[in-house]
């Protein structure tokens, strides 16, 4: 299965569910009868990277990441949160470590030089981001959220790419140069 | 300067602003109180090129200056390749050759004012018994730095002499002999001492024979990165035969290394897989990794191997 594939099924199943007709006003559904109900967010990514064998490090070329979000009220918002995800996630899995001396508990890189975030050359060639709007009875105006989900994907899609690459997974992260090697080297 | 020991000559000051501005101070780095900016020096930006003579670089010329002379891309990529690899452009745009060589290492123990360790005075490493991933595996002994240049070992696997001025008058010598390891002086890098200038650097036409390499390996992307290890080298050859090899490594050791024994492997010989697997591993036979950071080995055997197929290309 291609990655578009995969995104059309996810996002049919997320389509079909009931919404009000275009139009209706629905109001703030934060009501007293959904007291103790809890929202579900769901959402999928797909990752393609590149492996360097020699020097374990990772690229990533490829992201797709769709969010079931309830109803958008501000579709350009949440497309940016996606990406925004998309980047973090993408750090969080190679790069994003807070450091500590062991003996002392002094944290060794409390800085942007050695804390490494990737620069804009780190974000894929090739990123897709979009959602659908199930609406949603407990959020307001049938709201959801893409805050924080949008970061979940990515790095457990990451991690299975790596497998997919060089047949290995690296059981830490960061998956740095170090890790990713000693991966390759326990296999 | 050399009457004053807390004088220091700033050039870009993309590397000594940081320094002071994180107040990291010991008996190697005290607390400049004066600043002396050679960038007014004239000519001292210069780059020229010669046949008969080589390039010359004033040490005021620009990573960007040194990346985009013609000459340079032509009859130098290696050296090309490295100054445009270093930092990020507008870092580029600011930073000299003069200080990328002698720029203080990226220690994250050394630029922490927590710690003080062998090398801003102190009697400890931290390194040792602490995290230690980007730290050397080679010729390591009291402090385990790695040299943060990219520049430093193109400059290296081009022959080039290095000219300073000391107080007792100019003085030029083999990049080889300037830069120094702990064994020699914890305290510094390089031969220069309170008050001396790195006023010239000059290299040899190469032989038209000569195909050049240089790759770097780092933590993301490509920009604004130092090197895990990078390597420069230049192969003289006609096709499948090396007749001379010069190959330099960053990132392994506390000065740019020479891999003297793959250059040894690998003279005279024809270019073959296995060849080019024994060079690699006799260059890191001595190499003694420190609890985190063994991986680097292997790094350095596969981009030798690499760098090599790729100036032969
Ligand atoms: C975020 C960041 C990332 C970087 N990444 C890389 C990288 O990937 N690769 C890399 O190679 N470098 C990297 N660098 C280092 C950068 O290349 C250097 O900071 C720059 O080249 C220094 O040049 P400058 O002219 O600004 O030096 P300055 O900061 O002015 O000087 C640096 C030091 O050299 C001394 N000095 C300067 N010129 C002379 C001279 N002619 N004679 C004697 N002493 C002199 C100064 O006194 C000072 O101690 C990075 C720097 C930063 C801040
Ligand atoms: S490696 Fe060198 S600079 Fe770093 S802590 Fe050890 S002595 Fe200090």
């Amino acid at each position: 299965m291609t990655i578009e594939d995969a995104v059309d099924v996810v996002v049919v199943v997320v389509d079909d569910v009931a919404r009000p007709a275009e139009g209706t006003i629905v109001g703030s559904a934060r009501a007293a009868d959904f007291e103790g109900v809890s929202q579900k967010t769901f959402g999928a990514g797909f990752y393609e990277v590149e492996v360097d064998p020699a020097t374990g490090f990772v690229r990533v070329i490829e992201a797709v990441q769709v969010h079931d979000v309830g109803r958008a009220i501000n579709p350009m918002g949440v497309i940016n949160q996606i990406h925004g995800g998309v980047m973090h996630g993408i750090n969080k899995a190679l790069t994003e470590e807070l450091i500590y001396d062991p003996p002392t508990g002094v944290v060794v890189n409390p800085n942007l030089d050695e804390y490494k975030l990737h620069m804009i050359d780190g974000m894929p060639e090739r990123v897709q981001v979009d959602f659908v709007e199930p609406y949603d009875v407990v959020g307001p105006y049938g709201a959801k959220g893409v805050g924080e989900p949008a970061l979940l994907p990515a790095s457990p899609a990451i991690h299975a790419a790596i497998y997919d690459a060089v047949g290995v997974y690296v059981n830490r992260q960061p998956m740095t140069q170090a890790a990713v090697l000693r991966a390759i080297a326990e296999l | 300067m050399r009457a004053n020991p807390e004088a220091r000559p700033i050039a870009g000051g993309s590397d000594l602003l940081g320094w002071i501005k994180e107040d990291v101070q010991g008996t190697g780095e005290p607390r400049w109180n004066l600043l002396v900016d050679i960038r007014t020096i004239p000519g001292s930006d210069e780059i020229r090129f010669d046949e008969a003579d080589g390039l010359t670089l004033g040490p005021l010329a620009t990573l960007d200056a040194i990346e985009h002379s013609p000459e340079v891309q032509d009859r130098y990529p290696v050296l090309s390749r490295a100054a445009g690899a270093a930092a990020s452009p507008n870092i580029r745009h600011v930073g000299t050759i003069g200080g990328n060589i002698n720029q203080r290492p990226r220690c994250w123990y050394l630029r922490n004012t927590e710690f003080d360790c062998y090398k801003k005075g102190g009697n400890f490493c931290f390194a040792v018994t602490g995290k230690n991933e980007y730290h050397a595996i080679l010729n390591g002994e009291l402090c385990y730095i790695v040299h943060p240049s990219d520049a430093a070992p193109a400059l290296m696997a081009l022959h080039a002499d290095a000219t300073i001025r000391t107080a007792d008058g100019e003085q030029t010598m083999p990049f080889d002999e300037y830069f120094i390891g702990p064994r020699q002086d914890v305290l510094r890098e390089n031969v220069l001492q309170q008050g001396d200038l790195l006023t010239r650097i000059h290299m040899p036409t190469p032989s038209p024979n000569a195909g050049m390499s240089f790759i770097k390996a780092q933590r993301r992307g490509e920009t604004y990165d130092f090197a895990v290890v990078n390597v420069a080298t230049v192969i003289v050859h006609e096709g499948d035969q090396i007749e001379d090899a010069s190959i330099v490594l960053s990132g392994v050791a506390p000065t740019p290394f020479r891999a003297v024994a793959a250059e040894d492997a690998l003279r005279g010989q024809t270019v073959s897989d296995g060849l080019l697997q024994q060079a690699a591993g006799a260059a890191l036979l001595r190499a003694r990794p420190m609890t985190e950071n063994a991986y680097k080995v292997g790094i350095s055997k596969n981009l030798i191997v690499r760098s090599v197929r790729e100036a032969m290309a």
